[in-house]
């Protein structure tokens, strides 16, 4: 599929509508998005940094049309929500599956079919390419997303239950489906927000996340990843952080058969910081890279990030973790390690944390280990009467476990640590 | 029980035990003694099972089953315990959760029913106490953050919990202070049993000042080279290995 293709494709079965149709501003930007995409002949610069480790030219062969509404009657098999739920299926809103009651005032949730023109026009970032030299693939993203949550918060408004966002595929049937979200968080406001992709699916699915965290304002946000074995995520965040704001973020990849996110966070006020947990598990021929780009801004910022991977099979894990402290960004403080796990010998895990420090007086460290398990852990735990593969999923999920221990929400860290268990446990 | 004969071990191409023989029977205390990389841990961890050990020539038999044809989870649910001489931290392993599993999986092993988790806990609180270990250690990750003391008496906790037939206790006196040592030992005391036999592996005669033997080895040079009553541990705490035969005893 490339890009002229799917452009060729959707003038001639022409695009169901899309969320915010008719609206001037959107209607303009998503005309500039198909324009940009249509004079691309792929839907990455294959020679750029962030893609040199993942190909996308199988998925580029595929004609991969928009996936239709599914079948209304659909009740996806969730689990119990802990707090609010916004649930997607195939890219489409399901509301009889939602559940956005009882927020507090002046709190918007809701999903794109639902945003008003007046909210379009103040969220700009729903309309916004994330890059200024922006990629095809962002530009697709922009030009049919169908899914996706605007979630705003206003100052001092604490919101104690999770807000749950559930990307659910209903199909097998190759297709493709891009979700957007927007979330704003104002001073001093905080909010846990849990973003699941689960299901069945193939084909292509991409989400960009637009968030900004104002003054003192604090997100807890868990990315929980279980997507289908035959889809494609590609994802694009950005997360500004104003003075003083939180961001606590898991990212935990378990699924899809192949995942790539650019993720870009900028500490952009004094004494703003980010604790960064990122797991990814995979087996057989799956793909999952992260692309970090961490940028102190100014001063007296502070960011600790810690990734683990385990691979299997002939999977392979890719992490380009690159934190860049600006000149004169003096205080800043900044860890980053990555310990990985190789299960087999056809895996394959790369791992490059990189620093460019621009500043003269900060603390800065980083730690890189690729190895396999434990051979004295495993016998000790066998000789206590385990057996080999239930020691190794013990010591596997013990890897993992230590960097999702601290997620906030007791009953998100139980789902988040559930789904692990349960990954590694199949891992082969 | 326990029939070792004519044990030769290999690690990384070296030979270290050289034509080993020892027969312990159910109810038994046997220690062995010797000096520095005389192959006393060696002796231990080819019973447990442990890789890298290779045995070139002789045959261990346990209960009337080759010990060596078994893995290391299968020795354990047979009855075989090894106490470690350096216990391994395991973060991120619940020390319940490990605890559990490898009861249930030895009894799963052995044909019995699964203990559940009441069942479970009031068995470990009982052993708990015998050993002077806090609630608190068992919320821990396996022996992260215990002192060198608590790492070994929670080796004896282990076994209490686990109750095997025979176990091998590597080195248990070692970094310990007197009051832990009396803390070790009346745990061991308190797991002997007609049914179940131990081989003490240690330095030092302080040790079977409290856990009395009902026979002294000494190991040297990849053999056993004098065996005898506690007289014998007396002996080689007055005069030192080195008053000790050389050469294996028939």
């Amino acid at each position: 599929m490339s890009t002229a293709l799917l452009a060729a494709a959707l003038q001639h079965t022409g695009v169901p509508d899309l969320p915010g149709t008719g609206i001037a501003e959107v209607d303009a930007a998503r005309a500039a998005a198909r324009a940009l995409l249509a004079r691309r002949p792929t839907l990455t610069d294959a020679h750029a940094e962030a893609w040199r480790y993942t190909s996308l030219r199988a998925l580029e062969a595929q004609n991969l049309l928009l996936a239709l509404p599914p079948a209304a009657h659909i009740t996806p098999d969730l689990p119990p929500a802990s707090g609010l739920r916004l649930v997607f299926i195939d890219g489409h809103y399901a509301p009889h599956a939602s559940l956005t009651r009882n927020l507090p005032a002046g709190v918007t949730l809701k999903p794109l079919v639902d945003v008003s023109a007046a909210e379009w026009r103040t969220h700009a970032a729903l309309l916004r390419l994330p890059l200024a030299d922006a990629d095809a693939l962002a530009a697709l993203n922009l030009a049919f997303a169908s899914a996706g949550v605007l979630f705003a918060v206003p100052a001092g408004v604490v919101i104690e239950t999770p807000i749950e966002m559930v990307y659910l595929g209903a199909t097998n049937i190759p297709g493709a489906w891009h979700a957007r979200s927007c979330i704003v968080l104002g001073e001093a406001a905080r909010a846990t927000v849990i973003e699941r992709s689960i299901g069945a699916g193939a084909g292509l699915a991409t989400l960009y996340a637009d968030v900004a965290l104002a003054a003192n304002a604090r997100l807890d946000l868990v990315q929980l990843q279980e997507a289908g074995a035959a889809l494609s995520l590609l994802r694009s965040s950005v997360i500004d952080l104003h003075a003083r704001a939180t961001l606590r973020l898991h990212a935990i990849d378990l699924g899809a058969a192949l995942t790539h996110h650019a993720l870009s966070v900028r500490l952009l006020g004094a004494h703003a910081q980010v604790e960064l947990r990122h797991v990814v598990a995979l087996d057989r021929r799956q793909h999952a890279d992260l692309q970090l780009d961490l940028l102190h801004a100014v001063g007296d910022t502070r960011c600790d990030v810690r990734c683990r991977a385990v691979a299997g099979g002939r999977a392979r894990a890719v992490l380009q973790g690159a934190i860049r402290i600006a000149e004169g960004a003096d205080g800043s403080d900044a860890a980053l390690d990555t310990h990985n796990l190789l299960l087999s010998d056809q895996a394959e895990i790369d791992t490059r944390p990189v620093m460019e420090i621009y500043a003269d007086e900060v603390r800065a460290a980083h730690g890189a280990s690729v190895g396999q398990l434990d051979a004295t852990m495993l016998f000790y735990l066998r000789a206590r009467g385990i057996p080999m593969a239930e020691a190794r999923a013990l010591l596997t999920a013990a890897h993992c476990r230590a960097v999702l221990d601290d997620i906030a929400d007791v009953n998100v860290r139980a789902a988040a640590l559930q789904a692990l268990d349960a990954r590694i446990q199949s891992l082969r | 029980m326990l029939k070792i004969e004519n044990l030769h071990v290999q690690v990384a191409g070296k030979e270290i035990l050289k034509g080993l023989c020892l027969q312990v029977n159910a109810g038994e205390v046997h220690a062995i003694m010797g000096p520095n990389g005389a192959g006393k841990s060696t002796l231990g961890n080819v019973l447990a099972g442990r890789e890298g050990y290779e045995v070139s020539a002789g045959t261990v038999t346990f209960d009337g089953r080759d010990l060596l044809t078994l893995q290391p989870e299968e020795r354990a649910a047979a009855g075989v315990f090894l106490a470690f001489q350096y216990p391994v931290e395991i973060p991120g392993v619940n020390n319940t959760y490990f605890l559990r599993a490898a009861l249930n999986a030895q009894r799963k092993a052995r044909g019995e029913p699964e203990l559940d988790s009441m069942q479970f806990l009031k068995r470990v609180r009982e052993k708990l106490k015998v050993l002077d270990l806090p609630d608190a250690l068992l919320h821990r990750g396996v022996n992260e953050g215990f002192s060198g003391g608590e790492k070994k008496r929670n080796e004896i906790f282990q076994m209490a919990l686990l109750e095997p037939r025979l176990a091998i206790l590597d080195e248990t006196d070692s970094g310990l202070d007197i009051d832990a040592l009396r803390q070790v030992a009346a745990g061991v005391n308190a797991q002997r049993t007609p049914e179940r036999a131990f081989i003490v592996i240690t330095h030092y005669q302080r040790l079977l000042d409290h856990i009395r033997p009902d026979q002294v080895h000494v190991l040297a040079d990849g053999r056993i080279t004098a065996s005898g009553g506690v007289e014998l541990a007396v002996k080689l705490e007055a005069e030192g290995y080195a008053g000790m035969p050389q050469e294996a005893q028939a």
